[in-house]
C-alpha cells in the first residue's frame, strides 16, 4: 500500500515532468532568429506592436509577463478568493443564526473560520492590492513595465499554487486530509499538537504565498525607484505609489519573518524540533514573532487602500487633496512606528507589565499619523464640488468606516480596556471595520474608478449603488453589532453562544447577508459590463480635465483610444478579445 | 537648532509639513517621561524589563525623527 | 550560435518559465516536508530546470546549463550533509527520513542533466 502509493506518485510525478518539457519545448519553437535585446523589461518601444508580443488564446495568459496582464491576472484571482471567503463566512454565519449547533459540527466551524481568515489576508487582500499596483503604477510613473517582469509573473503564479494547497484540503477531506482549524493566528501549541495534515497544506500554501508577496515588494521597489519617467521625481510621485513604497518596504521587513515563523512550526511538527515547545522556545516566543510580522501585515493590507482613497477622492471633490505632504510624512511614520505595537496584540498573555506600557504608548502614538488622513480626507471634501459617483460613493464610505475602525483600534491599545474586551466580538469588530469596511470599500472605488480604463467599457451605475448602499448598510450593521457583543462579553471563535446574546447575532447575520447580496450585485456588475457594458469613447471618462486632476494612467488611455481610432478597422474583431477575458493592445 | 531652521532641509514648509509627525513625537515622549518618573511599585527590581521598554520608546522616536528627516530632504 | 531560448525573442512580452517555477517550487517545498520523495525530487528538478531556463532567456547567462549544474551542486552539498549529520534510519538528533536524501539525489540529477545538456544538446544545435 505505502509502496504502491510511492510507485504511483513517481509515475505521476515522471509524466508531469515530461508533459512539461514539451510543452515549454514546443513554445521555444516559436521563437525567430533575432538575438534577444536586453534583460530587462525596459525594452525598445512598447506601443505600436503589442499583439504580436504575445501568444494567442489561454497560452497568452500562462506565458505573459505584460504588467497589465498580470493586473487582470491577480484581479481575478482575488476575485475567486473573494468569493471563497465569502461563502465560507456565509456558511458560519448562517449557523450563528441560533445560539445552538444546527447546521455544523463546531471542527467545520472552526476549519471554515480558520479559511475565511487567512483567506480574506492573503490570497484576496495582498493579492487584490497587488492588480491595482501592477496594472496602474507603472502608467501612473510612466514606466513600460515592471522593473522584472519575469519574476512579476513568478510572484503572481505562486498565488494559484498557494491557493490550491490552502484550499484543497476542503475537497480532500474524504482522503482523510482534514482542514486546518487553528485561526488565523496559528498559535501552537494548537498549531503543533493537531495532526491534521491540512495544516501542513496550509503553512506551505502561506510560505508560498509569502514568497510571492515578498517578490512583488521587491519588483514595486525596483520600479518606482529606477523605472519613473524623468519628469517624474520624488515630489511629483503620486500618493498611490507613496503608498505602495510604503507597503512594500514593511513586506520586505515582515514577510521573511513569517516565512521563517511558518517553516519552524512546520520543523516543530514534521521532525520533532522543539521551536515552540514549552521546553523549548515556548508559545509566547511564537506570539513575538507572529505579531512582529502580524501588526505591519494590518498596514501592509491598509496603507495601499488609503493610497487608493487619497487618489480617487480627490478627484470626484474637483480639488486637490488637501495636505498632500501630511498624508506622505505620516505614512511614512506609519511605516516605522507599526514595527513597534506588535505586542498590543498579547497584552493579556502575562508578559511583563513595563513591556505592555512600551508597546501601549507606541500604539496610542500611531494612531495620530492613522487620523491625520481622516482630517485631509475630510477637508479635502469640505467646500469641494462633489460628485457621488460609485467610486466617490465608497471612498467616502471608507472614510466612515475607517473612523469607527481606527477609534475603535485606540481604545484596544489602552491595557486595561484591552484586558476587558480581549478575545471577544469587539475586536472582531474592530478589525472588520478597519478590513471589510476599509479596505474592501477602498478596493471596491479603485475596481469601478478603473473599470473603464481596463476593459474599454462603462459599469451599470444603478447596479453599483445597488453594491454601494447594501455594503454600506450590511457593514455598519454587522459590524456595529458585534462590537455591542463584544461589550456584551460575547467571546469570539465559538459555534455556539447563550441565549442572552441571540438577538445581535441574528441582526449581526442579516447585515452578513445584505453584504454579501451586494457583492453578488457586484459581481454581475463587473461581469455583465466587461462583456457588454457600452464602450467607453472618450479618453476622459471622469472629466477630470476640467479640473485640471488627470493622472498619467488616463493620458496613456487617451492616447490608446487614439491610435486604436487611427489603425480603424480594430474594433470589427474586439468583440472577440473582449470574451477572453482581456483588452485589446 | 538654528542650523536646523537656516538649512534647505528644514525651510518654513517643510517644517509646517513635519508638524504631523511631531505629535506622535510628542506622545512617545509624554510616555517616556511618564514611565521613567513615575515608576509604579515593583518596576525597581533591577531586572532589564526597563530597559527594554525605554530602549523600545527611544528606538521608535529615533526612527520617526530620522525618517521624517530623510523624507523633508526628499519631498 | 543560436542558443537563445526563450520565446521573448518574437513574444517579449510572454516567457514560458514563471507559470512553472512556481509549480516546480511547491512540489519542492511539499515533497520535502512531506517526505514524499517523488514529488521532492520531480519538484526540484522543475524548480531549477525552470530557473536555468529563464535566466537563460532573460539574458544573464548564454545557456541553461551552467546555473542548472551550479545549483545542483548547491543542493547535492546540501543533501549530502544533511545525510552525513542526521544519517538515514534516526541515527542523528533528528529524523530526516529520506528528506536529505531526496535533496541529494535532484541534486545530483540537476547536476547530470546539466552535463548532458552542455554536451548533447549544445553540440546539436552547433552543427
Ligand atoms: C489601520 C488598520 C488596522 C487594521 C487592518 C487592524 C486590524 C486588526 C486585526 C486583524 C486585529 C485582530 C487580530 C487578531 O487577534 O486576530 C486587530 C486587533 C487590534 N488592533 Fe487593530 N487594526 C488596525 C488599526 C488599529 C489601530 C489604529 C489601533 C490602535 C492604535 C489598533 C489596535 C488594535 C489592538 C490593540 C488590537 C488587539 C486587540 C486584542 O486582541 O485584544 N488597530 N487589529
Ligand atoms: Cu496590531
Amino acid at each position: 500500500m505505502q509502496i504502491d502509493g510511492q510507485i504511483a506518485l513517481t509515475v505521476l510525478m515522471g509524466l508531469l515532468l515530461l508533459i512539461v518539457a514539451g510543452w515549454i519545448a514546443r513554445i521555444e519553437d516559436w521563437r525567430s532568429y533575432t538575438p534577444l535585446a536586453s534583460g530587462g523589461g525596459r525594452a525598445v518601444d512598447d506601443t505600436a506592436y503589442e499583439t504580436q508580443e504575445k501568444p494567442g488564446g489561454l497560452v497568452r495568459w500562462l506565458t505573459t509577463v505584460d504588467h497589465k496582464d498580470i493586473g487582470i491576472l491577480y484581479g481575478i484571482f482575488g476575485t475567486f478568493a473573494l468569493m471563497w471567503g465569502g461563502a465560507t463566512v456565509a456558511l458560519m454565519r448562517t449557523e450563528l443564526f441560533t445560539p445552538e449547533q444546527v447546521l455544523m459540527e463546531p471542527t467545520t466551524y472552526n476549519a471554515l473560520m480558520t479559511s475565511h481568515g487567512i483567506t480574506m489576508l492573503f490570497l484576496f487582500g495582498t493579492p487584490m492590492i497587488a492588480a491595482f499596483g501592477n496594472y496602474v503604477i507603472p502608467l501612473l510613473i510612466g514606466a513600460d513595465d515592471m522593473a522584472f517582469p519575469r519574476i512579476n509573473a513568478i510572484a503572481f503564479w505562486l498565488l494559484p499554487v498557494a491557493g490550491t494547497l490552502i484550499w484543497s484540503p476542503f475537497v480532500l477531506m474524504s482522503l482523510g486530509i482534514e482542514p486546518a482549524q487553528t485561526g488565523w493566528t496559528m498559535y501552537p501549541p494548537l498549531s503543533v499538537n493537531q495532526s491534521a495534515l491540512g495544516i501542513d497544506f496550509m503553512l506551505l500554501g502561506l510560505h508560498l504565498s509569502g514568497i510571492s508577496a515578498t517578490l512583488g515588494a521587491i519588483n514595486f521597489i525596483a520600479t518606482i525607484f529606477t523605472e519613473r519617467a524623468p519628469d517624474v521625481g520624488w515630489e511629483r510621485l503620486d500618493i498611490f505609489s507613496w503608498t505602495m513604497l510604503t507597503q512594500s518596504g514593511l513586506i520586505l521587513f515582515a514577510f521573511p519573518l513569517l516565512g521563517s515563523v511558518l517553516l519552524m512550526l512546520l520543523l516543530d511538527r514534521n521532525l520533532g524540533t522543539t521551536f515552540f515547545t514549552t521546553d523549548g522556545g515556548g508559545y509566547i516566543l511564537y506570539q513575538h514573532l507572529f505579531w512582529f510580522f502580524g501588526h505591519p501585515e494590518v498596514y501592509i493590507l491598509v496603507l495601499p487602500p488609503m493610497g487608493l482613497v487619497s487618489l480617487i477622492l480627490p478627484r470626484f471633490a474637483g480639488r486637490k487633496l488637501f495636505g498632500f505632504k501630511f498624508v506622505v510624512y505620516s505614512t511614512l511614520a506609519i511605516g516605522v512606528l507599526s514595527f513597534g505595537v506588535w505586542a498590543h496584540h498579547m497584552f493579556t498573555t502575562g508578559i511583563d507589565p513595563r513591556i505592555r506600557s512600551a508597546f501601549m504608548a507606541v500604539s496610542l502614538a500611531i494612531a495620530i499619523p492613522s487620523a491625520v488622513k481622516v482630517f485631509n480626507w475630510t477637508t479635502t471634501l469640505w467646500s469641494g464640488r462633489l460628485r457621488l459617483t460609485v467610486p466617490m460613493l465608497f471612498c467616502i464610505g471608507f472614510v466612515s468606516n475607517f473612523i469607527i475602525g481606527g477609534v475603535t483600534g485606540v481604545f484596544l491599545a489602552s491595557i486595561p480596556v484591552d484586558a476587558v474586551l480581549h478575545a471577544t466580538y469587539y475586536v472582531v469588530g474592530h478589525f472588520h471595520y478597519i478590513v471589510m469596511g476599509a479596505i474592501g470599500f477602498a478596493l471596491f472605488a479603485g475596481v469601478y474608478y478603473w473599470f473603464p480604463l481596463v476593459t474599454g467599457r462603462m459599469y451599470q451605475r444603478s447596479l453599483g449603488l445597488i453594491h454601494f448602499w447594501l455594503s454600506f448598510i450590511g457593514t455598519n450593521v454587522t459590524f456595529f453589532a458585534m462590537i455591542l457583543l463584544g461589550y456584551g462579553g460575547m467571546p469570539r471563535r465559538y459555534a455556539e453562544y447563550l441565549p442572552q446574546y441571540a438577538t445581535l447575532h441574528q441582526v449581526t447575520t442579516i447585515g452578513a447577508f445584505l453584504i454579501f447580496i451586494g457583492g453578488v450585485v457586484f459581481l454581475w456588475n463587473i461581469g455583465q459590463s466587461w462583456l457588454e457594458g457600452p464602450r467607453v469613447e472618450d479618453g476622459d471618462p471622469w472629466n477630470l480635465k476640467e479640473d485640471g486632476l488627470v493622472t498619467q494612467e488616463w493620458t496613456w488611455f487617451e492616447q490608446k483610444l487614439e491610435t486604436r481610432l487611427a489603425d480603424g478597422g480594430e474594433p470589427s474583431d474586439d468583440e472577440t478579445a473582449m470574451a477572453d477575458g482581456g483588452e485589446r493592445e | 537648532m538654528s542650523r536646523l531652521l537656516d538649512d534647505r532641509v528644514f525651510n518654513k514648509e517643510t517644517l509646517l509639513d513635519s508638524t504631523v509627525n511631531l505629535v506622535p513625537f510628542f506622545i512617545l515622549l509624554f510616555f517616556l517621561v511618564l514611565f521613567v518618573v513615575a515608576t509604579p511599585e515593583g518596576w525597581q527590581d533591577g531586572s532589564y524589563y526597563s530597559i527594554y521598554m525605554i530602549t523600545m520608546i527611544i528606538s521608535m522616536i529615533w526612527g520617526l525623527l530620522h525618517l521624517t528627516y530623510a523624507t523633508a530632504k526628499r519631498v | 550560435m543560436e542558443e537563445q531560448s526563450g520565446l521573448s525573442d518574437r513574444h517579449r512580452k510572454a516567457s514560458p518559465w514563471p507559470l512553472f517555477i512556481a509549480v516546480g517550487l511547491a512540489l519542492a517545498e511539499l515533497g520535502v516536508f512531506l517526505d514524499l520523495v517523488s514529488i521532492a525530487i520531480g519538484g526540484l528538478l522543475l524548480f531549477v530546470g525552470c530557473l536555468g531556463g529563464i535566466v537563460s532567456e532573460a539574458g544573464y547567462a548564454r545557456t541553461p546549463w551552467p546555473f542548472i549544474g551550479g545549483l545542483g551542486l548547491v543542493l547535492a552539498v546540501v543533501g549530502i550533509a544533511l545525510t552525513a549529520l542526521y544519517p538515514l534510519g534516526g541515527g542523528g538528533a533528528l529524523d530526516l527520513g529520506f528528506r536529505a536524501v531526496s535533496i541529494a539525489v535532484a541534486g545530483l540529477l540537476c547536476m547530470g542533466g546539466s552535463l548532458l545538456g552542455r554536451v548533447v544538446l549544445e553540440r546539436q544545435s552547433t552543427v
